[in-house]
């Protein structure tokens, strides 16, 4: 039976099995992770701090409420991802160890920042409930 | 604003100044020094279609940023950034050889294309989304933004410039391949770049930092900067980009002193 199959055929179906498992062995393990949200609004970032466990993966979704582009830079998360207007930006951070990383808006650096908290807790329920959705009129942190 | 045109710029600009300076030094050895490397026709269709692919990634940038789950800028980036590696390794082990000198200048070009576009357009992004906001009336004072890049030019020239001639003297007095050297140092920095960029997306697996240089060199300082574009100086690197950073240098310069390749590399293989 195998040796009536097409010359390579073998390794094109094992390449296509490997590549699937890939993808669905990604997808899980995306799937996973803690989603942390962030938005930018007036070229303010909302929260201003966010807090993550320490030692895990999260992903942050950022969506720019804005009308103009701005691009999300950390040096100290080692990220940077172009927000586009109206839309929402995927990156994920960590595992990293206890501290405070800051993160600013490339083209509005005065004004767009704020920081990614790392605690030694798995839940940090205290600092989660700061980080409700942004009410209308709320007062920026910084 | 002027201060963070300047960055901006030269954020974007730096890498192509250096990459300039590097290749010219590549394909000029001591004795074909007063020979012209590219003519004025080349370089003019160089930037014609630079310009063209600038303008349409940043037209198609949402639409791409949203392709593969919003994975999409970070894959066209990696890839380009892996491509420019890859060039710049084989130009690398090509060296000096007056054989392939037609292949180093077609891998050149590329080399050039890429690392314009690519980093032109992060820059043409910052342009429209200050024009945008300047036409709505939220910013003013277009003066700044021209002060700024001709401030930022000066200062990439003067790096070029200076590294030109450090690293010509390197050639002539320390070790000829110096240059060659710096060449791959500066792909190691782009394939770091892609490396980070599959990290950000959760496409390469993310991990622990190994050390954190913050306290010697930071990577948002002058230096620091400098650095990353020179050599892919990172504060935090973690575990797979300090093995990819050694394999990326290894493999070419293992197989630069091969003595098969180097008989292959001198036709005397072929």
């Amino acid at each position: 039976m195998i040796d009536k199959l097409p010359k390579g055929f073998l390794n094109a179906y094992t390449l296509t099995v490997l590549i699937n498992l890939l993808c669905l062995f990604s997808l899980t393990a995306e799937a996973k992770r803690p989603e942390f949200h962030l938005a930018l609004k007036n070229h303010l970032f909302y929260p201003a701090k966010i807090t993550i466990p320490r030692n895990k993966k999260v992903k942050l979704v950022i969506l720019n409420h804005d009308h103009s582009v701005e691009e999300f830079d950390s040096f100290d998360l080692n990220r940077e991802k172009v927000l586009f207007p109206k839309q929402e930006a995927i990156i994920f951070i960590g595992p990293l160890p206890e501290g405070e990383y800051q993160f600013f808006g490339e083209y509005h650096p005065n004004s767009a920042r704020g920081k990614v908290v790392v605690v030694d807790t798995q839940i940090p329920k205290k600092e989660l409930d700061d980080e409700t959705p942004l009410k209308e009129g709320e007062q920026h942190v910084n | 604003m002027l201060i963070n045109t300047i960055i901006i710029f030269l954020q974007s600009a730096l890498p192509m100044f250096i990459v300039i300076a590097l290749l010219l030094l590549c394909l000029t050895d001591n004795l074909e020094r007063s020979k012209r490397i590219v003519t004025i026709k080349k370089i003019v269709a160089l930037n014609i279609l630079v310009i063209i692919l600038v303008l349409l990634l940043n037209y198609f940038m949402e639409e791409i940023s949203q392709l593969f789950d919003g994975k999409g800028t970070e894959f066209v980036f990696s890839a380009g950034f892996i491509l420019i590696y890859l060039c710049c390794a084989l130009v690398f082990l090509l060296g000096n050889k007056r054989l392939y000198s037609r292949a180093q200048k077609s891998l050149s070009l590329v080399i050039l294309l890429l690392v314009l576009t690519l980093n032109s357009s992060n820059f043409m992004l910052y342009l429209t989304s200050y024009w945008t906001q300047s036409l709505t009336g939220e910013y003013s004072g277009v003066e700044s933004l021209f002060v700024g890049i001709i401030l930022a030019v000066g200062i990439c020239i003067s790096v070029a410039i200076l590294l030109f001639f450090f690293l010509r003297y390197c050639d002539a007095n320390l070790h000829k391949k110096t240059s060659n050297y710096f060449l791959l140092f500066f792909a190691l920095a782009q394939l770091m770049q892609s490396i980070v960029l599959l990290q950000q997306v959760d496409v390469l697996p993310l991990s622990y930092s190994l050390w954190n240089s913050s306290n010697f060199i930071t990577e948002s300082s002058e230096i620091g900067q400098l650095l990353r574009v020179l050599i892919g100086y990172e504060t935090t690197p973690s575990l797979m980009q300090l093995i990819v950073y050694i394999c990326a240098f290894i493999i070419p310069v293992y197989l630069s002193t091969n003595r098969f390749f180097v008989r292959f590399t001198s036709g005397e293989a072929l």
